[in-house]
């Protein structure tokens, strides 16, 4: 007997908790992967603020898989359970997550990838993609030196999709100038090692011979800033580009420290802005002012938000709009 | 007795042991400047002196606690947090020895935990400081928010620790230095340095001769919490921002250190001088590829190898005595 009201309690407990949930006009989930990169939960932050203040029909549920491909999982049942319109998701793991949201689509909810796309059609598909930002930065690089120069490229995680394409793109940009790559490494995108590495090639490389640094991300940029700054090279004019657009590498462009970055969009506001028209029942094409509309290998339709290229000229009107601490952004 | 006796005065095995160490460095010094004439270079062999020290305060800590048989593998997380917990501070606008106390003393606090954890708590050593790792990497990421954190423009005045250099020889070598002779004259030239070999030779001997095993465990892991946070302060220094993700696989650097330099993964063999020649030797390895512009992949090849070497020739050794 006691156990029958128990579980009755527990029932109606469930009950009460679910019921908000269904009050609100729309629902949207909005699954993280996890919360260790400034990059990542700007583009959190950035999709729930925006939501708050300007969607007040909707409530988003935002979880945060914390990098475990088996909590995303739970994450978007949970979320399903919940009566969600449309599921925002940026997959901790593409492939792990795929029946899952095979799952999602066949209740016709329908799915917007963030950032990170996955091998099965969904409905939208939003982010930015690295290769063209390597060809940007390849051009810039050309431009300032005029087609003729050496320079020291720091890569990024050699595991990772990212940092094989803004390797690409860059070497198509340089190709057929002579623009060399005479010294690369691997940084994994850690400012450290960035700083280590460009120690031991100033050494091996004296004064003259290198004219600019292309790191995959501003934190490795900053890395071989400080090792410049340091061994009192900083005077020889080493052109320093790196790539993300965080808010302290932006302030360090406007001070001539960096020669320029190139912004990867955190897909905040424009994943909850699409999200949003979709559960109104707006069409993909409408999408269009967010950025380049296009599609995937696999059929998902794209919105590619482009990058922009931030140097001296303009860097204060980027002023806090990147992503990352900064004291001077409260 | 007489036996634990014997292998508590490490003079008896430091010899051998050491010479081993110190003859593979000189080939490695000689084969380097072979292989670039830039390695001799005075600036450069000051670059490689500063990481000696910046890794080899951890490998001093993590001598420590493996002389007591324990391991840490939180010490990398510890030095991520206390890097942003001193950006955090210094943001703040709290005055610069206060945020250092501050990270030092949450750095012994980490430590400490640890300590209770395999002294009092009888716990494996791998597996509490597994733990702390864990909980630790998720302090630093609340601290930080999760992403680095920016001191603010007041990293300037601090960038001496880390990023300075005191008569044209970079503050951190200084500071190692200092480290290395406290730790040396500590496990050298005092009764609970004497104890410290002592409880990892043999804990129950140590126990019965009236060494408290305890509180000298205690030690050692609040000794290597405080030298991992000190470290965090020198990162924080020499790159002026806390970065979360910094100290990931810096406890297989010091572990890397402690072995290569002779410290016996079994306790109560080993020694701060050791340390210093293992932190020397990966050191002028990462160097001397990047000089001779090797790539990344086979760097990492190589140093794997000479760690598994270390390990090796220390396996035949103990085999043979």
């Amino acid at each position: 007997m006691r156990k029958t009201v128990q579980w009755a309690a527990l029932v109606l407990a469930a009950a009460g908790y679910a019921a908000p949930a269904f009050a609100a006009d729309l629902v949207i989930g909005f699954s993280q992967a996890s919360s260790n990169a400034a990059h990542r939960n700007k583009m959190t932050s950035g999709n729930k603020e925006y939501a708050e203040q300007n969607f007040k029909d909707t409530k988003l549920i935002i979880t945060n898989a914390e990098g475990s491909s088996a909590k995303q999982i739970s994450d978007v049942e949970s979320l399903l359970v919940q009566g969600i319109k449309v599921l925002m998701i940026s997959a901790q793991d593409d492939q792990a997550i795929s029946p899952t949201i095979k799952t999602v689509l066949s209740k016709g909810v329908k799915v917007v990838t963030l950032d990170r796309s996955l091998p099965i059609p969904v409905t939208l598909h939003l982010g930015a993609h690295n290769k063209p930002i390597g060809v940007l930065a390849g051009k810039f690089i050309v431009d300032k030196l005029g087609g003729k120069g050496n320079v020291v490229e720091i890569k990024g995680d050699p595991a990772v999709l990212p940092a094989i394409e803004r390797h690409d793109g860059f070497a198509e940009a340089i190709k057929g100038t002579n623009i060399k790559v005479v010294a690369e490494t691997h940084g994994d995108w850690d400012q450290e090692k960035a700083m280590k590495f460009t120690e031991d090639t100033l050494q091996r490389f004296p004064a003259g011979q290198i004219q600019a640094i292309y790191a995959h991300n501003d934190n490795m940029a900053y890395g071989a800033l400080r090792a410049i700054q340091a061994a009192g090279r900083d005077k020889e004019g080493i052109l320093i580009v790196g790539i993300d657009g965080e808010n302290k590498a932006i302030r360090s462009v406007a001070k001539g420290e960096l020669a320029a970055t190139f912004t990867y969009s955190t897909v905040a506001p424009e994943g909850v802005i699409a999200a949003h028209a979709l559960a109104k029942g707006e069409s993909v094409a409408s999408l269009g002012k967010l950025g380049k509309l296009g599609k995937l290998p696999n059929g998902t339709p794209e919105v590619e938000i482009a990058s922009q290229m931030i140097t001296k000229d303009n860097a204060a009107q980027f002023f806090c709009k990147g992503f990352g601490d900064d004291p001077e952004c409260k | 007795m007489q036996l634990s006796t014997e292998r508590i005065l490490p003079s008896k095995f430091s010899l051998p042991r050491g010479a081993g160490l110190w003859i593979a460095l000189l080939v490695l010094i000689v084969a380097s400047s072979l292989l670039s004439p830039l390695f001799l270079n005075g600036t450069n062999l000051l670059n490689v002196l500063r990481q000696v020290a910046l890794y080899g305060i951890l490998g001093v800590g993590m001598t420590f606690v493996i002389l007591t048989r324990g391991i840490d593998l939180s010490v990398g997380m510890v030095v991520a947090f206390s890097a942003v917990l001193g950006a955090r501070l210094m943001q703040a606008g709290y005055p610069i020895p206060l945020l250092m106390v501050c990270s030092l003393v949450a750095g012994m606090l980490f430590g400490a935990f640890n300590g209770l954890g395999v002294a009092v708590g009888r716990m494996p050593a791998f597996i509490m400081t597994l733990g702390t790792m864990v909980m630790t990497r998720g302090f630093c990421l609340m601290v930080a928010r999760g992403g680095p954190v920016d001191p603010g423009p007041r990293v300037e005045s601090f960038r001496l620790l880390g990023g300075g250099y005191l008569l044209h020889v970079p503050t951190p070598i200084y500071v190692f230095a200092a480290v290395c002779l406290v730790a040396h004259a500590i496990l050298s030239h005092t009764t609970f340095g004497r104890a410290i070999f002592a409880v990892g030779s043999n804990e129950e001997a140590a126990r019965l001769s009236g060494i408290n095993v305890l509180v000298t465990t205690f030690a050692v892991y609040v000794i290597c919490g405080l030298l991992a946070a000190l470290s965090g302060l020198i990162f924080l220094s020499r790159l002026s921002v806390g970065d979360p993700n910094s100290g990931t696989g810096m406890e297989l650097e010091a572990i890397s250190i402690a072995v290569i330099g002779g410290t016996s993964l079994f306790g109560g063999e080993g020694s701060v001088v050791g340390a210093v020649g293992g932190a020397m030797i990966l050191a002028i390895i990462a160097n001397v590829l990047n000089l001779a512009g090797v790539s990344t992949f086979s760097q990492q090849v190589v140093k794997g190898a000479i760690i598994i070497l270390a390990v090796w020739v220390e396996t035949v050794r103990t085999r043979r005595a």
